[in-house]
């Protein structure tokens, strides 16, 4: 699995690193918004304890001098298996990304991203009034397969591999897919990137 | 509304200019044992408390029990407690026991314009600092409105997170924050008026040391320091005016308490400062107030420390350009723990500063001080010289002066402050003496900047507390004898720092410091943890407006020999030992919105290496920063203060 992780590594740098399209574009010059479904598909120690539900996200992207800015929302649930609490995640990270064109239609998008991972846990007994709601730190890498529609429009599938520094950690691996507009950005976007 | 960073830098270094004027201090030459880190270094750093500048000094060793507070000294130029903290030429108390709380200094990051680090002795707005110094030169507002500020939130990893609530579960490790800080100022061409307010928050719940402060904290939330504070400042003409309030929730470590003692910590400043040619004047009163927390043992560590003082400087004297003279006096009172008397005492300061004629090679420049220190008389005199070609800097100090001067922690100790348990004295010796000598050589390149910097100190007398601890095995704190002892020595350090632009975008600087104790008692050596430093930083800056800036701290071995006992009974929560340690963090920053907004992002740890910062502290480990900083302000262009 970690390999899977060090191959999106060197995809993103080699896509950064040489990718003629990213490097023409514009920075900030287009607004993305990507709509997807989610489900973590992996199974560790973890999962004794807790059932993952399915979940949703949004994302927002931009062009980024080399790369692709990738802003984005994430929520699921986790339900409880045991006698331990279920809980809600919010996971909101921000990356890089590259565009890696396969042929005119289709695309490899590698990436790299810091997140958080909050968790609400439904009644739980704690010592300390806000114990009740816990944020970690989320490092992920994870790869998406664009096959453009139209011109603005683009279905998807990705995948991605989160690592969530807790003790011990947490090793997720997500599924998703879904939708992709893109359209020219306006002013006032480019004016609060730039 | 617009703020164009384009003229920022300008304006900032105007401002510091203005400030040095104002305060009567000399022009700074830039020196190679001072360390400047200026506004635009402290965003692409990502820092957003004092505590921050510390992994940016290159000289300075660093230890912290909590990650909140950290004990910081130049690597073989001074001890923890004897560097002095400035702020805008004048110095400021914030210590607590013998340590500096720097993170409670009631002042914005954003309002800072450049800090300075002195690992050598220096003259600041009159005042020797011998050990060392940290100056810290604020901002000017621009003309108009002008409102600024920033939210910052850590996390630390290491979290249970839901395996809390199974067999794996691990104690919590909470987060850091969040730190908020905003101003708001008004000036034009000839004033200026500005408020600050500021609110900090740090959990201290790392494994090692939650029963140690669980043993004497009750809240309704786990273990945290809590701050907030409030300033004004204001300027008229050539008058400046500031008045600072922080109050904190602390828990207050110190060897001598064995544990961490939950206090209020109450900070107040007043100053006064200007010129009206030729006098240049400052008066400052201040209060530095511990008062404990009601706790299950009664425990109680009260501190009283008031401070009024006065300055007057003659620049130029007599009409001579090249001599300044001063006067100054200083009204202490301290007050201990109920039932212990209070202590006033008086210091008087004459002094006086004459750069003799100079010629095109040599820049020499003398500094003396004849004093008073509760009734002790003492001196300190300094000389300077500077080659031009190639560049030579020397500084040579004599100091041979009352205890008093210092009011260090063991002074107090002496004076009747009785925290934790009870403390032995040796028979007095009124004064202390220092001697030290340092050199330093630069070269400067076009694309290559090599510094090489040696010193030697020589230390008689030296008033030091030196204790030994057990291991308490129900609370996991210490049980501590001291001792109030004097003790001699010497220590030289080495400093070398390579400074190059050798790619496109890419500035990169190499420090290396190490210090050497030798021919002294094993106490005054021990005083010298920190011997081994290497500091490099790489800063990539594609764009105008983004960077990236990444950071290695190669830390040497450290031996505490006052923890060994304890060490050997309590593994778990403590080390007499520190091994060497290799830090790296990552920045990348972007403004936004026409550089209204910056935006930062920081991984401190990102080699995730479990890390000792303090034999009995808790871990470190890898954090996950976030910084956003706002700036506006109401007209547009560059105003008089600015230049």
């Amino acid at each position: 699995m970690h390999r899977l992780a060090q191959c999106v590594l060197v995809m993103l740098a080699l896509g950064l690193g040489v990718h003629k399209a990213s490097l023409a574009q514009e920075p900030f010059s287009t607004i993305g918004v990507q709509v997807h479904a989610t489900k973590n598909i992996n199974r560790t120690h973890f999962h004794e304890y807790w059932k993952p539900g399915r979940g949703g996200g949004v994302t927002l992207t931009t062009p980024f001098y080399r790369g692709i800015l990738d802003m984005g929302a994430i929520v699921h649930r986790y339900a409880t298996t045991t006698d331990v609490p279920g809980f809600g995640v919010t996971w909101v990270h921000a990356g890089l990304s590259t565009d890696w064109s396969v042929s005119k239609a289709l695309s490899i998008r590698p990436g790299l991203h810091l997140g958080l991972y909050r968790m609400s846990f439904d009644d739980a007994e704690t010592t300390f009034s806000g114990e009740a709601t816990e944020s970690d730190l989320t490092m992920s890498t994870g790869m998406a397969m664009h096959l453009s529609i139209t011109e603005h429009l683009a279905v998807f599938a990705r995948i991605d591999y989160i690592r969530v520094h807790t003790e011990p950690l947490l090793h997720y691996w997500y599924a998703s897919s879904g939708v992709a507009l893109e359209f020219a950005a306006g002013r006032k976007w480019r004016s609060l990137w730039e | 509304m617009a703020f164009p960073l384009g003229v920022m830098a300008e304006r900032l270094k105007w401002g510091a200019v203005i400030a040095a004027v104002l305060c009567g201090a000399p022009m700074v030459v830039a020196q190679p044992a001072m360390q400047s880190i200026s506004a635009r270094e402290l965003a692409q750093s990502g820092v957003t408390r004092f505590s921050d500048l510390f992994s940016l000094a290159r000289s300075w060793g660093s230890a912290s029990t909590d990650g909140y507070h950290w004990e910081i000294a130049p690597i073989g130029a001074g001890q923890e407690e004897a560097w002095k903290l400035f702020v805008d030429h004048l110095p400021v108390d914030v210590k607590a026991v013998g340590r500096h709380r720097l993170n409670f200094l009631p002042l914005n990051v954003t309002e800072i314009c450049e800090v300075r680090f002195y690992s050598r002795p220096t003259i600041i707005g009159g005042t020797a600092a011998a050990s060392g110094a940290v100056h810290i030169l604020t901002c000017n507002p621009g003309q108009g409105w002008t409102a600024q500020g920033l939210v910052a939130a850590t996390n630390e990893t290491g979290d249970p997170g839901p395996w809390r609530y199974t067999q794996r579960a691990g104690p919590n490790v909470d987060r850091s924050g969040p730190t908020l800080q905003a101003s708001v100022a008004k000036a034009t061409p000839q004033s200026f008026i500005r408020i600050q307010a500021g609110t900090d928050e740090h959990h201290v719940t790392d494994p090692r040391i939650r029963t140690r402060v669980h043993t004497l904290y009750r809240g309704e939330k786990d273990a945290r320091i809590q701050l907030r504070f409030a300033r004004l400042d204001a300027r008229l003409k050539r008058h400046r005016l500031a008045i600072a309030s922080s109050r904190s929730r602390d828990l207050l470590y110190s060897i001598l308490f064995g544990l961490e003692a939950p206090v209020d910590h109450d900070i107040q400043h007043m100053r006064l400062s200007g010129s009206a040619n030729p006098v240049k004047y400052s008066v400052q009163a201040s209060r530095n107030r511990i008062s404990t927390r009601t706790n299950p043992e009664n425990f109680n560590v009260d501190f009283d420390h008031r401070i009024a003082s006065g300055q007057v400087r003659l620049v130029p004297a007599f009409g001579n350009p090249n001599l300044s003279l001063g006067l100054r006096g200083t009204l202490t009172h301290a007050g201990f723990q109920p039932g212990v008397p209070v202590r006033t005492f008086f210091q008087g300061r004459v002094f006086g500063e004459w750069a003799p004629h100079s010629s095109s090679l040599l820049n020499p420049m003398l500094y003396s001080a004849i004093r008073l220190d509760g009734n002790v008389p003492g001196f300190t005199a300094m000389a300077t010289g500077t080659l031009d070609t190639p560049r030579i800097d020397m500084t040579i100090v004599a100091s041979h002066r009352a205890h008093a001067a210092a009011k260090d922690f063991a002074y107090w100790l002496r004076q009747g402050y009785q925290p934790g348990m009870p403390v032995g004295f040796a028979e007095n010796r009124p004064r202390t003496t220092l001697l030290s000598a340092d050199m330093s050589w630069q070269n400067k390149g076009e694309q290559l900047d090599l510094h090489f910097t040696a010193g030697l100190r020589h230390h008689r007398d030296l008033q030091l507390l030196s204790s030994s601890v057990r291991f308490d095995t129900v609370s996991t704190s210490l049980l501590s004898s001291g001792q109030v002892n004097y003790f001699s020595g010497q220590v030289g350090h080495l400093a070398a720092q390579i400074q190059a632009d050798i790619f496109n975008h890419v500035e990169t600087v190499i420090h290396a410091a190490v210090a050497v104790p030798f021919n002294a008692h094993s106490e005054y050596s021990s005083l010298w943890k920190h011997r081994m430093l290497l500091h490099a930083t790489a800063n990539y800056s594609p764009h105008r407006r983004l960077s990236l800036q990444m950071r290695l701290r190669l830390r040497g071995a450290s031996h505490w020999s006052a923890y060994e006992n304890a060490a050997l009974d309590g593994p778990a929560h403590y080390s007499d030992y520190l091994a060497p340690g290799v830090f790296v963090d990552l920045t990348i920053r972007k403004r936004l919105w026409q550089d209204h907004l910056d935006l930062s992002a920081t991984l401190r740890n990102l080699l995730d290496h479990d890390h000792l910062h303090h034999p009995a502290g808790g871990r470190s480990r890898l954090s996950f920063h976030l910084r956003l900083a706002w700036s506006f302000r109401s007209e547009r262009g560059v105003t008089t203060d600015s230049g």
